[in-house]
Formats: C-alpha cells, structure tokens, sequence
C-alpha cells in the first residue's frame, strides 16, 4: 500500500497539469497517474533545428520525420485520412487500441483516445478560444469563475491574438504574423468589414497557445512552419511545458506506465487501483480526493467501471467536422511568404441559426503538410496531381470547420464486459452525425470566401468524432443525481471524486474546447483546495 | 533486380529525373518491410508499366478512378514521398512557376491526362479480358 496522498490526478494532459498545478499552489501532496507515453527517442534526436525549406533543400535524412521512422506513413497508414498526425506525433494514439479497445460495428467512427504524456494536448492545435457568456450557460459554467479561470491559464501559458468574438482576455500577447496569403484574405475581409458583421460573418485572428514573444523560458515564434513536426521545439504551449515544471516540486510525484481501471470511494478517502502497463501488475493507491482527469472517454471508462455500471447508456456529445481545401486566386503565380507558422492564422465565425451560438471555421496555409498528402485527396495519376499540385500549392487555404453540438438520445456510449482486454472490458460507441448539417455551414461559408478570391477546391467529411472535441457524458447538474458532476465537479453519489475533464460540458460551442477544459479544471482544483483547507481546519480543532 | 528497375521507371515517370542508388535502396528497403502484394491482375498490370514505361501514365490515370487504394498507386505513393523529401529535388517541389508558365503546365497537362485516361480505359478493358480469359488455364495448371 502506498503513501497516503491529499488527491490523486489520473492523466496528464492538458486538464491534468493545470489542476495539479493549482493544487500544488495550495501546497497539496499530489501524485499523478498516468500511462505516460513518451515521444520516441527517435525523433526527438532526428528534429530539425531550421525552417521547413531549409530542411528540405539540403537534410539528406528528413524522410526520417517526414515519412516516419521506416517510412511508417507510406508503409501502414497511407490511407488514414482522419487524425492527421505527423510521425513525430503518432505516439499520441500509441498502444490505445490494446488497452482502450472499442466498438466499431461499421467502421465509420474515429474517437481518438490517448495514453501519451501531454494525452490528446500532444494532437491539439493550439486554438486558445473562450466561451461567450451564453455559451458558458449552456455548457453549465458559471461565468465569473470561468473568466476568473481563463486569465489565470493565460498567465500561465501565454496566448496570442487580439480581443474579439474568439477570445476575451486580457492582456494577450500580440497576435502572430499572417502570411502573405491570408494578409490577402483579411485586407478584403477588412475594406467591408462592417457588411460582412451585418451579413453574420466575422474573421479574425486566431487566438493561440503560442509565444509570440519570448517568454518563461519558451522560444517564441520563429516561423519556421514546421510546428505539427516538431513537438519540443515549436513555440506552441503543450502539457509537457507545464509536466516539466511541477516535477521540480518537492511535494508532487508522477508514476508513469499506471492505468488507472477503478476506485472505491470510502469514508475516509479513496482507493485507486492501476495495472502497470509493463507488467500488468496490480496495484493500489490512496488518496483523501481523487481528480479525474483522463479526457472524456478516459474517465468514462473509470467511473462506469468502478459504479459497475457496465451496459449503462451515457450520453456523448461530439462537434461535427469537416475541413476543405479552398484556392486563393490573389496568390496565382506568387510565392507566398517563407517564414510562417503552422498554426491557423484566421478563424471565420458564422452567426448559427440559435443566437448567440457561431459555426467556426479556422483557416490555414499549410504548405508543410507536404505535396504527398494532397496527392492522395486527387484521384487523376500522380505525374498530373504532381502538375496540380505544383501550380496550386501557393494558392492553397485549408479551413477546418467545427459546428455546436448538443446531446442527442441517439449518441450515447456504454461499457460492455470484454475477456480478451486487460481491462476487461470494451466500449461500445453509437454516434451519428447528420453531414447535412455540415454541407448547409460550408455552402453558407462559401459565400465570403468566394466574394474574398477563395474558391472551394474539395471537402471531406469526416467520421464521427474526428473533431476530437468530446464532452457530456457526465453532465453538470444542480441536483443529486447519479452518474452527474455538481458545479464543483464532485460526481455526485460519492464522497470524495472529482472530474477536471470536459466530461460536465452539457454542450459543445464550435470553438475549440482546450483552453476552456484547461480553465474547468483550475477551477475546480481550486474549490477542492477550499473544500481540502476546511476539511484539514476541523480535523485541526478535533485534535485539539 | 526488378525494384531496382521499378523505382527508376517509377522516379522517371513521375519527375522525369533520375535516382541515385540511396532513393533505389530506401524504395526496396519499405517494399520489402510493408504490405505491398499485388494480386495477380495487378501484377500484370505493374508488369506492363515497368517493362514498357510508355504506358505508365495511361494506367496510372485509369487506376486512378478504379483502384484508387490498390498497391500499385500505393508503390507509386510511396517513390513520390520519397523524391519529395530529397533535398536534390527540393525544386520541383518548393519552386514556384509564374503566372503564363502554370497556365502552359496546366493546360498541357490536362490535354495529356485527358488523353492517357483514353489510353487507359483501352488498356485496362484489355488486360482485363486477357486476365479473365488466362484464368481458368492458370487455376488448372496450378
């Protein structure tokens, strides 16, 4: 039996850092589980220390992380259209399917899951948006703390963009530079601004988790678009950073290689029993709270399994998505800029049919995504996609579009016994998303887009859950209900569990959910502080 | 020997340039390690491209359209991924044409697709009518 620990943290992504990080504010003895993936030695040696076009004129070696170790990408994955993860990123799903097994009856879902250091933050594209006041009702936050919260991660992990419908801080950093194609975009944007405000659009720039000024020991920006390849040396904030830190605090310990698969919420405290992914050894810790953090499906699959609420239907919400590859006719026959970033540059908001709710649609120019894959979006033969492609690669925007979402009785997910897991079970996810929906937002967004010079190329649809966006399986509720969180994120029916994670979310606004998740769960490792100090004051005065 | 020959024609076919022997190794090395099989109708067909290198194009377009995921198009996928991440044919892939030169390539390019898509659908329909006709002799003689 272990130690005795103030509160458990399971995971270690982005809800995960920023919860430990608060408690270990409060002087909290705070341990986190975690399976704990490392990116491969591998790339971390291999990346790159220049700019995307320097590599490629003159490292012999850059197949190594463009292709993957093995040209893994060509070799295996050369269809998957879904994740989009460079090589150097592909440790993000690693070993999931053996653990975190799942059912696809027809093969037409993509709910990623992670068991990597930094979790699905390692997938993130580091769009730092806020919720409006409506949207954080109907996600069930309330709004003073949730703004309270989303200044405090700022300071934390610095974010970039100006104030406006994407993001209500302040102070940001200054936004990043736009590249020569998208400076196009926003000038037409710009002259009509006021038309397009009336028409229900708006553009602006991309809030980002990214330095654009040197800060706390991080790099800024160097626009050397090489960002989704190189995890370590990009400006990007991601858990990692955060990890780095709070493991220089005396009173924090991290366990990697430990899945968490159950707890029993006692009198006293709780217990929380792991396996050890290496081998597959059972063991039991203890803990006066324990902090869920795992990410949506993650802590679904503790909480149904320690509650034995196996084949217990819960509810699931994902966003919709879809991305497009639009041609910005200005940039025919140009260069566009050499330095750049990666990152999404310009976010399109589109006023939805319910007030105060937007369909959002980030833009990109993504010229490090290699010619290779477009090549597969194309069905004529190489040497005339290789024509294509080569005259149009300047002119190429790619906009990824989410829309809201709210939960639907049809979507939901449940646990069913499973021998042949090492957990033991398998979950069974029944999602459907109506891709009418999408075609009406991108028909609508193509409006703008045509009046600024962009014309739509194709669109993919994807999956369900590619969006990655998940929430609402344990729904906040006012009232005492089973397999629901209290604003404070207990669940509710057990004494001492807490969840950090977007599992409370009642809805899903179009923007991306990181920096709210990240808010939510500083929020609510700050009022188990509270709860924590009431409770260590009493005990404090029984003594006496 | 018959890699060696492919990832030439292939590289020769797809940026008309010529490989040194690091890309030809590199090539064998991920056909050898990855699920590359070709099934019989497609090994007639990738015979066909390798020894008369006239007559990739027409297949490649016509595989296009009905065996988009075949591993053919996929050996194709994988030589283009690695020409476009060696440094000597950065150019083909960074440079950038002006404004009448992409009008040309553009033009000219689908003028030829065009063309080799007819090629290929001819092709194809015959290979196709060879390989039904061969089969049942091949199955009684294995």
């Amino acid at each position: 039996m272990h130690p005795l620990y103030d509160c458990i943290v399971v995971g270690s992504g982005p809800s995960g850092v920023q919860a430990a990080q608060t408690l270990l504010e409060g002087k909290m003895k705070v341990l986190m589980l975690d399976v704990g993936i490392k990116q491969d030695r591998f790339y971390q040696d291999n990346l790159p220390n220049s700019s995307f076009t320097q590599v490629r004129e003159s490292d012999p070696n850059q197949h190594h992380y463009f292709l993957g170790k093995n040209l893994d990408s060509v070799a295996k994955d050369w269809q998957n259209k879904q994740d989009r993860l460079t090589p150097p990123l592909a440790f993000t799903k690693e070993l999931v399917g053996l653990w975190q097994s799942k059912i696809d009856k027809n093969n037409n879902q993509f709910f990623m899951e992670s068991m990597a250091k930094g979790g699905l933050g390692n997938a993130w594209g580091r769009g730092a948006f806020t919720f409006n006041e409506k949207e954080l009702d109907k996600v069930g936050l309330a709004r003073e703390e949730a703004n309270r919260s989303y200044q405090k991660i700022a300071q934390r992990i610095g974010i970039s963009g100006t104030r406006g419908q994407a993001v209500k801080l302040d102070p940001l950093l200054p936004p990043l530079f736009l590249d020569k194609s998208m400076q196009y975009l926003w000038n037409k944007y710009d002259q009509k601004n006021n038309y397009w405000r009336r028409r229900g659009f708006s553009l602006e720039r991309t809030p980002l988790a990214v330095q654009s000024i040197p800060k706390k020991g991080r790099q800024d920006e160097q626009y050397w678009d090489i960002d989704f390849w190189s995890l370590g040396k990009s400006a990007g904030y991601h858990p990692g950073h955060t990890l780095d830190q709070l493991l220089l605090e005396p009173t924090f310990t991290y366990l990697p290689q430990h899945y968490v698969f159950k707890f029993k919420d006692q009198t006293d405290g709780v217990l929380v029993m792991a396996k050890h992914t290496g081998t597959l050894e059972e063991k039991t810790f203890r803990c006066r709270r324990l902090l869920l953090c795992a990410s949506v499906l993650g802590t679904a699959r503790i909480i149904m399994n320690s509650l034995h609420a196996q084949a217990h239907k819960r509810p699931l919400i994902c966003n919709p998505f879809a991305y497009g590859i639009w041609l910005n006719t200005k940039m025919f026959g140009q260069q566009n800029s050499i330095a750049k970033s990666s990152f999404s540059q310009l976010s399109l908001f589109e006023q939805a049919t319910d007030p105060g709710s937007f369909n959002l649609l980030n833009l990109y120019t993504y010229r490090s995504l290699l010619l290779t894959k477009l090549m597969n979006e194309l069905p004529f033969s190489y040497r005339f996609s290789y024509q294509i492609c080569a005259i149009l690669k300047e002119m190429l925007v790619i906009g990824g579009l989410h829309l809201p979402e709210e939960s639907h009785p049809t979507n939901y997910i449940r646990l069913l016994p499973d021998r042949s897991s090492p957990t033991g079970h398998i979950l069974d996810i029944n999602y459907h998303h109506d891709d009418r929906r999408l075609k009406k937002a991108i028909r609508s967004i193509n409006k703008p887009l045509l009046n600024w010079g962009a014309i739509p190329l194709m669109t993919q649809y994807t999956a369900s859950g590619a969006s990655k966006h998940y929430a609402g399986t344990f729904p906040f509720s006012t009232r005492e209900q089973k397999f629901c969180l209290s604003r404070e994120g207990r669940l509710h029916h057990t004494r001492h569990i807490y969840v950090g994670d977007a599992s409370g979310f009642r809805h899903l606004p179009a923007k991306g959910p990181t920096l709210t998740i990240m808010a939510n769960a500083h929020t609510i490792a700050s009022g188990l502080l509270k709860n924590f100090k009431a409770l260590l004051s009493v005990e404090d005065s029984l003594n006496k | 020997m018959f890699t060696q020959q492919e990832a030439k024609v292939i590289s020769r076919y797809l940026l008309k340039v010529d490989i040194d022997q690091k890309q030809v190794d590199l090539y064998a090395q991920t056909i050898a390690s990855g699920d590359f099989q070709l099934s019989i109708f497609e090994q007639r067909i990738f015979r066909h491209q390798i020894q008369r290198p006239i007559h990739c194009a027409a297949y490649d377009a016509i595989l296009g359209w009905t065996h988009p995921n075949g591993n053919i198009r996929k050996r194709f996928f994988l030589m283009f991924s690695i020409l476009e991440t060696t440094p000597q044919f950065s150019d083909h892939f960074l440079g950038v044409h002006n404004k009448l030169a992409c009008i040309r390539i553009g033009f000219v390019g689908i003028i030829k697709y065009l063309f080799h898509l007819s090629l290929g659908i001819l092709f194809l329909t015959f290979q196709f009518i060879i390989h039904r006709l061969c089969t049942p002799f091949m199955t009684a003689s294995s």
